[in-house]
């Protein structure tokens, strides 16, 4: 074996090898290559995570007007059986968080609607008759929630409502969403 | 000699980098250009909701002056909404008649509420009213927002009918 060896280095010298130019051009070339193609890589994957957290919001703001809109227009006047001033359909009043609905729901229960903190996420939370649960998912955060009442006596009471929301994942470009309606009561005196 | 056996080496033509260069960039341009056109639906499917709860918080406002005309046992069930173009606010309690399109020009408040006047910033969405007398007995109510985005413009159209009766 060792024997063999000065010849078999002899053989590979005569071999036409790259020249340290050749070498430097192709790793420095490579080099471009693979960053590059890194680079878009993670643009594909940071491009595709925004896509999807933007679609979770509009996907939970969506069910969020779908299920509270039903519920406030079909609100029913508080006789003093839950909280809130007797005699008007909406009480708003507020915590530290924001703001706080009251009304009395077409089933004569006692809901309201609030933020909520969930582990310190902030969530939209629904209380009916002393039950609470969240109904925005605990991916999103419901950074701002408003409420407008629009109730001078005189009039048909009207709520607006203004929501923001923020993804919690992607803290790099976190996709935002805010919102604003109204919604106007469609109990008759 | 080395150099010169070298140089005899057949290499790429520059035909043959262009076509290599020309495949490649065809396949990037593509991904990225799938990517940006995702971006851009969000961004639109975003501007669409937004503009969908505007729309409608329009309806909502000219049910609530009917409401009131009720509550009020006015006379005329359709006071304040004889045909025409309109702007409306949420504290306002009858809609205002609008003389040129950029009074639809929606501004945002100091609490973030959209508002047609005496907002803090202007948004890229206007919004029109426009009542049309169908009957003695109904109204159509076109709730159009309208919105500026990359310059291009976009509309979202809501129709309702409301009727006198309770």
């Amino acid at each position: 074996m060792f024997l063999a060896q000065p010849k078999k280095n002899k053989y590979h010298q005569n071999q036409a090898g790259f020249s340290l130019i050749e070498v430097l051009v192709s790793v420095f070339l490579f080099v471009i290559i693979i960053i590059s193609a890194a680079e878009i890589f993670r643009l594909v994957i940071v491009g595709q995570r925004t896509a999807i957290s933007s679609q979770n919001i509009q996907e939970s703001l969506k069910y969020f007007f779908e299920v509270t809109g039903k519920e406030m227009r079909m609100a029913i006047k508080n006789d003093g059986s839950c909280p809130g001033i007797n005699g008007k359909i909406f009480t708003l009043t507020q915590n530290s968080y924001g703001d706080v609905l009251s009304f009395k729901n077409y089933y004569q229960e006692c809901v309201t609607y609030q933020i909520g903190f969930d582990e310190d996420i902030p969530r939209f939370q629904i209380t009916r008759n002393g039950n609470y649960g969240f109904i925005s998912p605990k991916k999103i955060k419901i950074t701002h929630l408003n409420f407008v009442l629009n109730d001078t006596g005189l009039n048909q009471p009207l709520v607006t409502i203004g929501i923001k929301a923020q993804s919690i994942e992607g803290n790099r470009a976190p996709s935002e969403l805010e919102i604003q309606t109204s919604i106007a009561s469609r109990y008759y005196q | 000699m080395k150099i010169k056996k070298i140089q005899n080496k057949p290499g790429f033509t520059l035909i043959e980098i262009i076509a290599v260069l020309f495949i490649v960039s065809l396949g990037l341009v593509g991904v990225l250009s799938l990517i940006i056109q995702n971006i851009q639906g969000q961004n639109l499917n975003k501007n669409n909701i937004i503009a969908y709860q505007l729309a409608q918080e329009g309806v909502e406002f000219v049910r609530k002056v009917r409401d009131t005309n009720w509550n009020n046992n006015d006379p005329v069930w359709d006071n304040y909404l004889a045909p025409g173009s309109y702007y409306m606010d949420y504290l306002d309690e009858t809609p205002n008649l609008l003389t040129v399109d950029s009074q639809g020009d929606l501004y945002k408040d100091i609490d973030g509420f959209y508002v047609h006047g005496g907002g803090v910033t202007q948004t890229n969405f206007n919004r029109i009213i426009e009542i049309t007398s169908t009957s003695t007995y109904s109204i159509v109510i076109h709730s159009r927002v309208s919105w500026m985005d990359h310059k291009q413009n976009y509309e979202y159209d809501l129709a309702a009918t409301l009727f006198n009766w309770k």
